[in-house]
Order: C-alpha cells, then structure tokens, then sequence
C-alpha cells in the first residue's frame, strides 16, 4: 500500500462493529403455555401428594428466573412451547407407527429388529412389551427387598425414600433445565436395592417408556444402600421417534458405603431431538459409581455424566463414547467432583465425527481442599473420519490441595491411510476396513456393554461409516 | 486493507453455533475520559497516532472493567494517570510515536479482544509509553527493555519483522514499593523467513497488576519464540493469541510461572492455525505455593485448510503448598482432519523418591524440596543466561528468595 492509500478515517465503520456490550439472553424467559395452572393440571392427573405439587412450583419459580446456561448447544431454535403443549395432562398424542419418518423405519430395517420391538420402540405399543420384562423381573427381586417401579407409583408408595432423595443430587436451582424437570417431570424409574444386596443381572429401563409421549421428561433415581451393587441400563440401541423433540430426563443415583452402582446409556434419539439431559451421582465412603454413556443419536446434545465422590476412598469411573454424524451437534462430557480424601476417578472419554459432524468434550474435574492424596486421570481421543467434521476437547482442572496426583491428556486425529491401505490388501473394501479401525476405537466402550447391546452397537457403526462414506 | 478481528473464542460450526461465553464488565466513576486523553496526547507528536487513539476512545467508552471470577476481580478503578515514564533501554528502538506508516497499518489491521477489550483498548488509547520494533530486510537486532513499577505504565507496542530479519527482544519489569500497575498492548507481523524471540520476565510484588495483551501474526518460514516469566502478582495476566497464518510458519510459547503469597497469575496462550503445516507448541510450568492461584489456559486452535499442522500442549504445576489452587483449561480445537494434536496437562506434588534420593544425599528435607522446585526453571535460566547473565542472576535470587 502507497501512502497515499492511506486514511485512517475508512477505518472508523469497522472499528466498533466488535465492541458489542455483551448482550443477556433471555428467551424463553417466561413461557406462555407454562404457568402454576398447567403445573396443577399435570400434578392431578398424576394423584401427587402436595409436596410434589410444591417441589413442581418451586422449580417452576426457579426456572423463570434463571438464565440460560452460558455454554454448550446453541438453543435458540428450540420452542419449549410446542413441547409444553404436548405435555398438557389433556392433550391429544398422535404417535402412530405411520408418522416414523422413512429414514428411521429404514435403519430399523436394516438393522433387523423384529416388527414388534420396533413398534415398542417407536413409543406405540411400548407398555405391553415392556410390562412384561418389567415383571419377570420383579418377581425374584421382590424377595431380596429390591423396589423397582416406575416414579408415579413411588412417590405414592414410598414417600418417604423419594422426599429424602428426590432432586438432591440435581436440584432444581442447578441450572435451568433442571428446573424446568422439575416442574414438568414424568414418567422414570425408582430402584432401591437393599444393604449387601448384589443383584446379579442389569436392570433395563425399557419399561419407562410406557407412558408414550411423557417419557422425555422422565425422573430416575437409584439408591444403592450400604454393600449392595447393581447394574442399569437405560435407553435402547435403536433409533427412537418421538413427536416431541426434547429430552431432559434427570438421573439421580446415590451410592451409600461400600455399594457399587453401574449406570449404561445408550442414546439413540432420532436427529431431531434435543437431549439435554442431567445425571448426577453422590458417592459416599469406598462406594464406586461407574458410567458407560454412549451418545449416539439426536441432532444436538448436551449430556455430563457428574460424580460427587463425598466419601473417603469413593471411586468414579467414567466411559464415554460419542458419536457425531451429519447434522449433530455433541457437547457431551464428564463432571467429577472429589471432596473427600484417596478419592479417585477415571475418565475415558472417545468420540467419532463424520459427515460434517461436531463433537465437542466438555469436562470438569474439581478436586476440593480436603481431598488429600486424590488420583485422577481424564483422556480424550477424537477420531475424526472426513474432513467436514469438527472435534473439540475443552477439558477444565481444577486442584485445591498439595497433595493429588491429577493428569489429562488428549489427542485428535484421523485414520492413517496406512491402516486402510493395509486392511484393503488383505481384501476388505474401503468401508469395510473404515468400519473395522472404528469398531477397534469404540471397543473398551463397547465391551462395557451387555452382548447384544455390543452387536448392535457394532451393526450401526457399520452402517453410519459406510453411508457416510457413501 | 483487510481487517483482521481475532476472536478469542471463535467455535462455529457448519450451522451450529456454540453459546458465547459472557464476561460481565462494571463501568468504573473513576474511569480515564478526556482530560486523560488530552494529557496522553501531549507526549505525542504523530498525527495519524492521535487520530487513532481518537476513533479507539470512542471504543473505550463502551466498555466497563471485567469481573474476572478466577483471578478474582471485579471491575477496576484505573491509578492516576501519569505521563510519560522512563526506562532504560539497550539497543535500537523507536519509541510509539516514532511509528511510520507501515506500522500504522499493523496497528490498524489487527485488533482482537485481549485479556480483556477494555484493557486492550485502555493501551491503545492511553499508553503513556511504547515501541515501535521494526528491523530492516536481513537485519539482526537485540533490544533490551526495562522498565519498573514506580509510575503507572500503559504500554503500547507493535512489531514489525521485516523478510529474513532475526530480533530479540527482553522486556523486563520489576516492582516497587508501590502497588503497581502495567497494561500492555501488543501487535506484531512476523514476515517470510524472519524470527522474532520475545523474552518477558516479570518480576512483580505481590500488589502488583500487569495485563499484557498481545497478537502476532507469522508468515511463511516465519518462526516466533515466546518465554513468558511470570512471578509474583496480585494479578498477572498475560494473553498471548498468535495466528499462524502461513506455510510452515513456526511459533513456540514456554511460559514459566511462580505463585506466592496471594498471587494470581491467571495466563492464556492461544495458536490458532491457518497455514499448511506449521508448527506451534505451548509448554508451560510453574510453582505454586503460599495462597496462590495459578490458571493455565492453553488454546489450540486448528482451522480448516491448516494440512499437515502439527499442535502440541504441555503444562504441568508443582504444588508446594496446601492453600494453593492450580487451574487447567486446555483447549484443544480441531476442524482439520489431517493434522497432529495434542495436549496434556498434569498437576501435582514433590515426588516421595526425588526427595528421599536428594536426602539420602545429605539435603535436608526442605533443602532438598527447594532443590527440586528450583529444577522446574532450570531450562529458561539456560537459555537467557546464553543471552544475559546479569538477568539470569537476578531471576534466580528472586526464585531462591520466593522459595
């Protein structure tokens, strides 16, 4: 540039353009649909005794008056109206197997998930079949004292356990979607496995699922008592269609002394689901919380599975897989909270991008004043397969006291050409050999997970690499 | 002329957006206005400089003082403003005002947030002191810097590097008596094939403020070094945001850090890669001890179209004390698939066997914890004691002294 180019007044119309005074966001401040009328509604219809009916309105307050959170998913195009709606006690649900978009019914297909299930999936039909496990169940559980049933039939016939643990681990002032559950939830399970009471087989939540159209609000809560240990799986290895495009379920899982709880998710929801969902565990002295979250599905996520490791010696593991395909947004991540002395944690956590996806690790480990002598290790891997696809790892440490051992690592990369190269000579095809180096990245995940969940698991990435690949 | 606007968080996707984080800012009673302008323009003599701190001011203006929750502030009553300081410099350098038409235009096309805006905008508007670092094609330079806390120090700085030159340059401060307060702002062009080390080594008190707010941006085969010392501060903030925009341009940030007391050193470092392979690398380390807060933010940022970038992160705290808290936000941004990135980040204590080994030795323990910590500066007292044994002296006295 000559210096007669020169003018430093062309410069004056760009120069503000950045000094935006950071604008509060307040959509969906106030909600016109939500209000203490439709509150009572919901609570009637359910027969709630008034102590629900006033958490409810509390957290109706709550969610008012909070802000949205200052992170994660762009929500701006999400209409809690529409869902609010929908929720109403009296309103009409028109989930038929008819109104399943192709693409579902056709990945149902291929996946070879008989006509049945498929519907039981797609929310029609779902109480029947899933009666029907749920029984076979209770009955030898019914002997060792485990309580196991859905939230509504809880809160009635166990006030007491719920009232104790209802929206502790996750209460309603955490952050506003919290507090929007809490005046909206429905449907979910209760378990309460008794002292030294080690159930054998995992518990699957399938059943919830029998209020078609409610579940996407639903509450769980699992009470490991002193010594016993149990196993849950939630959610299904399928896609689910559901009319509504929300889900913010709360999982609240309280693990007492010496118990050990194991908590498997696999979500699936169909891409135009927001799944913005809370799960909160609070571990006391020597207990061990483990979650296995896959996040497979939905159009934009924010999910971290959180530990409160309160009690000396408590342990959190944490195994995270997550999978962004096109048009998915995932903040996904892990919350680890050590407050207590020889606390430990690990996470593991992995993720997949392709087709322009967007994968983003979100994570916070706080280790507190008196959590002398902590161990935590936090590892992410990325994979991302195309070059449209986006990763991102933001993990925060935090370390309050002198004497804890704290490491994070990470690493984002692409498959070596090589491995592909290799593979194809041995005489795969393209495709084929993607699919095999991405089963091999997902396998400490997926070997967490009940067989025919592993199948599964293994089927979809074989069908998501190779359409992507096209 | 193309402007360029560095956001510090700038993650979009396709169609998706993230939630922008919002810092909260208060606007201050005793906040600069006019008359401190009029002041600041009275030791300049460089019409275009005075237009620009004009049009800057108009930004100024709209802007409060930051709540930071980690480093603990919540908004700022700027000192008295005073005009102009002294400092001792060695070597050839032009003072701000000196600064000619191709510097302008570095000043002009770079802006960015800073650690703050209103910080960044604060030297831009009201520097009561500054340089202009311009090397001539093939030149080979070497500026010492040294400045101390006596008066208020509002710094504003650009460097321009020109092809195939090589300049280092040392910016030293030291305290005194007084709480003291520095802001810098800092633009930099790094040309093809030129080098530029920057060696900042902040010897703060513990009221002091210094925020340094910094953007460089490396062409082809261009490569910069940064060593950022940072010790003691009520509040030490230096924000460094380098944009490795060309092929195979180079940059590597070692950032040392010692908390005492109550100090805040609260750091952000930040490569965002736009060119065909290059390289970047943050290593940082530190001691924290007393009640002190060390916050390591690390930002790899690789876009679209960098191939073959590689990006690497390190840190690692040593926690010496109880009281201590020791933060990590590393970020790792990828949006290019055929790249190398990594990052790791580890806090811990004084390794049980290094210590038992030293006293097996006959250190006694505290010695031998002194010995060890001390270890931690060792590669950044090796390489400026090649350069300027004086300083290294003088760093390490004030290491021994804080340990």
């Amino acid at each position: 540039m000559s210096k007669n180019d020169f003018n430093i007044n062309d410069l004056i119309i760009d120069q503000t353009k950045y000094d935006f005074r950071n604008p509060e966001i307040y959509a969906f401040k106030t909600l016109p649909g939500l209000n203490e009328k439709i509150i009572h509604e919901i609570s009637e219809s359910k027969n709630e005794p008034k102590w629900m009916l006033e958490k409810r309105l509390e957290s109706l307050k709550i969610f008012e008056s909070k802000p949205l959170p200052k992170f994660g998913v762009d929500v701006s195009d999400l209409d809690l109206n529409k869902i609010i709606a929908y929720i109403k006690p009296n309103a009409e649900r028109s989930n038929n197997w008819d109104d399943v978009p192709e693409e579902i019914k056709d990945t149902f297909e291929k996946l070879g998930i008989p006509e049945a299930e498929r519907k039981a999936l797609a929310g029609v039909g779902a109480q029947y079949d899933s009666e029907i496990v749920y029984q076979n169940i209770r009955k030898d559980l019914e002997n060792l004292g485990v309580i196991f049933m859905d939230m509504e039939s809880a809160v009635k016939k166990h006030p007491d356990l719920v009232k104790e643990h209802f929206m502790k681990a996750s209460p309603a002032n955490g952050h506003k979607y919290a507090a929007f559950h809490g005046a909206l939830w429905s449907g979910g399970t209760f378990l309460y496995v008794p002292k030294n009471v080690k159930v054998s087989m995992p518990l699957q939540a399938y059943f919830r699922m029998n209020n078609p159209g409610m579940g996407q609000l639903e509450h769980t809560i699992i009470i490991a008592d002193e010594g016993s240990e149990v196993a849950f799986i939630e959610g299904c290895s399928a896609p689910f269609y559901n009319t509504t495009n929300v889900h913010v379920g709360t999982v609240e899982i309280y693990v007492k002394e010496s118990a050990r709880v194991k908590y498997v998710t696999i979500q699936n929801w169909s891409k135009n689901t927001y799944n913005l969902n809370t799960k909160v565990s609070l571990v006391d002295r020597d207990g061990v919380m483990e979650w296995v979250s896959g996040s497979l599905g939905s159009q934009k996520t924010m999910i971290y599975p959180a530990s409160i490791l309160r009690g000396k010696g408590a342990k959190n593991e944490t195994k995270a897989i997550t999978y962004s395909g096109s048009n998915q947004h995932m903040d996904t991540g892990s919350k680890v909270i050590m407050t207590a002395p020889y606390t430990s944690s690990t996470v593991d956590a992995r993720s997949i991008s392709v087709g322009g996806g967007w994968a983003f690790y979100r994570g916070w480990l706080k280790i507190g004043e008196n959590a002398k002598g902590a161990k935590a290790s936090v590892q992410c891997q990325a994979l991302m397969l195309d070059n449209e696809s986006k990763s991102d790892t933001v993990p925060l440490i935090e370390v309050h006291t002198d004497d804890a051992d704290v490491g994070h690592e990470a690493r984002i990369g692409r498959i070596k050409q090589e491995q592909i190269y290799y593979l194809m000579t041995r005489g795969l095809s393209e495709a084929e050999a993607k699919a095999m180096v991405v089963r091999g990245f997902v396998e400490p995940f997926a070997k967490e997970l009940p067989i025919e969940y592993a199948i599964e698991l293994n089927r979809l990435i074989n069908l998501e690499v190779e359409s992507s690949i096209g | 002329m193309n402007l360029i606007f560095e956001k510090t968080i700038d993650v979009n996707h396709a169609n998706y957006k993230m939630v922008d984080p919002i810092t909260e800012h208060i606007f201050s009673e005793n906040d600069y206005s006019e008359k401190e302008l009029d002041l600041s323009n009275e030791y300049i003599n460089n019409v275009e400089l005075t237009k620009y701190k004009k049009l800057k001011y108009e930004s100024y203006k709209n802007w409060g003082f930051p709540v930071w929750k980690r480093a603990k502030l919540k908004g700022f009553n700027p000192p008295k403003y005073e005009i102009p300081i002294a400092e001792k410099i060695t070597g050839e350098v032009k003072k701000i005002d000196k600064i000619n038409i191709e510097g302008l235009e570095i000043l002009l096309k770079y802006d960015f947030e800073g650690a703050h805006r209103k910080f960044l905008l604060m030297s831009d508007v009201f520097f009561n002191t500054g340089f202009y670092y311009d090397t001539e094609e093939g030149e080979e330079k070497k500026v010492v810097i040294e400045q101390d806390l006596e008066k208020t120090i509002i710094e504003n700085n650009v460097f321009n590097v020109k092809e195939n030159s090589k300049l280092t340059v040392f910016r030293i401060l030291r305290k005194s008596e007084k709480k003291g307060f520095k802001n810098a702002s800092i633009r930099g062009m790094i040309e093809q094939n030129a080098e530029l080390n920057i060696i900042n080594i902040n010897l703060l008190g513990d009221e002091d403020i210094n925020i340094d707010n910094a953007l460089f941006d490396v062409k082809d085969n261009a490569t910069l070094n940064i060593y950022d010392f940072n010790i003691g501060g009520k509040i030490a903030s230096p924000f460094y945001f380098v944009r490795l925009s060309g092929k195979n341009s180079k940059c590597n940030i070692k950032p040392y850090f010692f908390g005492d007391e109550n100090n805040i050193i609260d750091m952000l470092y930040l490569l965002r890669f736009y060119g065909k392979e290059s390289i970047g690398r943050i290593a940082g380390k530190g001691i924290i001890k007393g009640s002190s807060k060390a916050v390591f933010r690390g930002f790899l940022d690789i876009k679209k179209g960098a191939k073959e970038a590689n990006a690497s992160e390190e840190e690692y705290t040593l926690v010496l004390s109880e009281n201590a808290k020791a933060e990590a936000i590393p970020n790792l941004l990828v949006d290019e698939n055929e790249v190398n990135a990594s990052h790791a980040a580890s806090v811990g204590t004084i390794d049980e066997q290094k210590l038992y080994y030293l006293m097996t030795r006959g250190f006694s323990k505290s010695e031998a914890k002194k010995l060890i910590a001390f270890g931690i500066f060792e590669p950044i007292l090796d390489e400026i004691e090649i350069w300027n044994k004086n300083i290294c002296e003088e760093m390490k006295n004030e290491i021994n002294r804080r340990l």
